[in-house]
């Protein structure tokens, strides 16, 4: 075989794989994940019209906005953070599509670093999506990274330093959502998206944020409510009914440090009038140690690598082999901020905020996440809505 | 007339066979003062259980010595377990929270005051070397342990409390920590 | 000049860099007579081209 012929089937050969690999990237980069906003929607806003610092980029997201009929406190829910945590997505979208204010207001982001759910994470071998059986029909999600994709937040500094603080951190985390609040109007993608979402805090007068999250087992801060001081009463008695009444697995509480900046526990209650909250849930898919990684580990939370390790005691998190499936991690955090509302209102009678409609912790594990979204070929179109 | 009695008998035993447990156990007294050795959510916790069940707990996570004189307290409880974003969050580390609360325990002691030390943070909280030297500092001078069943799910306390000849009282989660303080 | 608008030249800098690469190794795959360093180039010039299209 001559040069000529060799070259030729090697380049279409690297061209074939190039096709292949760009449809593929392509397609999980344009994917539009359907929302059913439930019959309660008062309107759906743009984060873009709480600041201009994200009008025109790929993190204007969506900004669902539930009024209660009798007035109340404000809640925000954050999903997304973190795209490779899916729950903190589902949970803040379980709320979007079954929420029913009957005291006080609602706002929702399913996203609040689209960016970061249009690619996975560089040499993990991540799947791009992941499916959740409904009774009709197969529903789908983007599957992400943590941090926005460079695509869209390129170079990175070569050492991020936090606004307004000064603190430095990792040269990565300017593209990281939780590193970035509260955010500035003229800075990168991740602190302009912070500056909007603080921005849209303060002018909706918001009581609580609520930030989902998902953590590795071999991470310390597990299973635990991460709260600013200002809320740490209600975290502190939010804790002890759910782990009393409600988990298998104990949740716990951990004070917000006033020393780590750009984190929204910390940032969001600073800046603003309110109580910001995170929680986090055990996630083996983002173990080092994990086993093999796909959609199975993502959404049935088992791993024997994983659970080796917790045998030797380097988990700060339990895990048999019924795992972490994904039900029960969107569980804990729906009745979580169900639990925080409901003594907040004990605390603080006048900022109530009564909501109905959403699936108890029982109700998520034993029928399902595919029972609480909607179907939107056959909802109505002004209700169906794209993130 | 013998037989009624014997149903009678058998019918009080069963009704207060929740409570034998606690039988042998302290009854703790208020006015209560709570803090933290290693500032984990645990002091909060405490008092939110107290407030829960009716009983005021004072707390205070950076409670000293000094803070002592002139306080009505009969009970002084001392939760372990350590955070190191509580630790963080409050500007200290292990071995500044441990000095902290001997000299605190050693001033309530002389006060006459009861010492209890506590661990109601589960598992999650017996984690590290930091764990370890919270508990360690402080429940070797406590008067009284208090654990929940997940802290004790190793029989930790239980052989603790029996070697070092305290009383310990046991309950079930933080929510009873309230009960226990009525 | 701001932030924004420096990262932004830097950025467009990062993509003339990339095609800079790109048409090195293209030239490079062109004249060389060895089958196995053109299977190199080949296969190293897959990310610069996905980069270039704005795909990864």
């Amino acid at each position: 075989m001559n040069i000529r012929t060799a070259k030729l089937i090697i380049l279409l050969f690297a061209g074939s794989c190039a096709a292949i690999a760009g449809s593929l990237f392509k397609e999980h980069m344009e994917y539009k994940e359907a929302v059913v906003a439930s019959p309660f929607l008062s309107e759906v806003r743009k984060l873009s019209d709480y600041s201009d610092a994200v009008k025109g980029s790929v993190n204007d997201a969506n900004v669902y906005i539930f009024n209660g009929p009798t007035p109340g406190g404000t809640v925000v829910l954050l999903g997304g953070t973190h795209p490779e945590e899916p729950v903190a997505n589902l949970s803040a979208q379980i709320f979007t599509e079954n929420v029913h204010p009957v005291q006080g207001r609602v706002i929702v982001i399913n996203r609040i670093n689209t960016s970061a759910s249009m690619a996975t994470r560089m040499g993990e071998a991540y799947p791009r999506f992941y499916h959740i059986s409904t009774p009709w029909g197969v529903k789908k999600w983007r599957y992400g990274d943590r941090l926005a994709t460079p695509l869209h937040s390129w170079p990175d500094p070569e050492v991020y330093v936090h606004y307004p603080s000064g603190q430095n951190l990792a040269y990565m985390d300017v593209r990281n959502a939780n590193r970035t609040w509260p955010g500035r109007h003229d800075g990168l993608l991740c602190e302009r998206t912070n500056y909007a979402l603080m921005e849209l805090i303060r002018k909706e007068k918001a009581d609580i944020v609520m930030d989902f999250h998902e953590a590795e087992l071999e991470y310390a801060v597990e299973n635990t409510i991460v709260v600013h001081e200002k809320g740490q009463s209600v975290a502190a008695m939010a804790s002890m009914m759910l782990t009393s009444q409600t988990f298998d697995v104990p949740i716990g509480m951990e004070f917000s440090p006033k020393a780590l900046h750009g984190l929204s526990h910390r940032e969001v209650g600073d800046h603003s009038d309110a109580v910001s909250y995170l929680v986090e849930v055990a996630e083996p898919m983002l173990d080092r140690i994990r086993g093999i990684t796909d959609e199975e580990l993502l959404m049935s939370g088992k791993d024997r690598f994983v659970m080796k390790a917790g045998e030797y005691k380097l988990l700060y998190s339990p895990i048999d082999e019924s795992g972490w499936p994904v039900e029960k991690r969107t569980a804990r955090h729906v009745a979580t901020l169900m639990t925080i509302l409901q003594v907040n209102n004990m605390l603080a009678p006048e900022k109530t905020i009564i909501l109905e409609g959403i699936p108890d912790y029982r109700e998520i594990t034993e029928n399902g996440l595919g029972a609480f979204f909607q179907n939107p070929d056959e909802a109505p179109q002004e209700r169906v809505f794209y993130d | 007339m013998k037989k009624k009695m014997m149903y009678l008998l058998l019918l009080l035993s069963i009704v207060s066979f929740p409570f034998s447990s606690l039988a042998d156990t302290p009854k703790l007294e208020g006015p209560y003062l709570v803090t933290t050795c290693g500032q984990s959510p645990g002091a909060v916790m405490v008092r939110m259980s107290a407030l829960q069940a009716g009983v005021q707990a004072e707390h205070n996570n950076t409670l000293s010595a000094s803070d002592l004189s002139g306080k009505d307290v009969k009970t002084l409880i001392v939760t372990t377990g350590t955070s190191m974003k509580g630790m963080g969050a409050a500007g200290t580390n292990v071995d500044k929270e441990i000095a902290r609360c001997s000299e605190l325990i050693a001033a309530a002691k002389s006060a006459g005051i009861v010492v209890v030390g506590a661990h109601v943070e589960g598992m999650a909280r017996r984690t590290d070397s930091s764990d370890e030297a919270s508990i360690e500092a402080v429940m070797k001078d406590a008067d009284v342990l208090l654990v929940i069943d997940d802290s004790d799910s190793d029989g930790f306390f239980t052989e603790y409390a029996r070697k070092h000849e305290k009383p310990l009282i046991k309950i079930k989660d933080a929510l009873a920590i309230g009960p226990v303080l009525k | 000049m701001d932030m924004l608008t420096i990262n932004s030249v830097v950025m467009i800098l990062y993509y003339f860099i990339t095609t800079f690469f790109l048409l090195a190794m293209v030239r490079n795959f062109i004249v060389t007579r060895d089958v196995q360093e053109a299977l190199l180039y080949a296969v190293v010039m897959i990310p610069f081209v996905l980069r270039l299209l704005r795909l990864k």
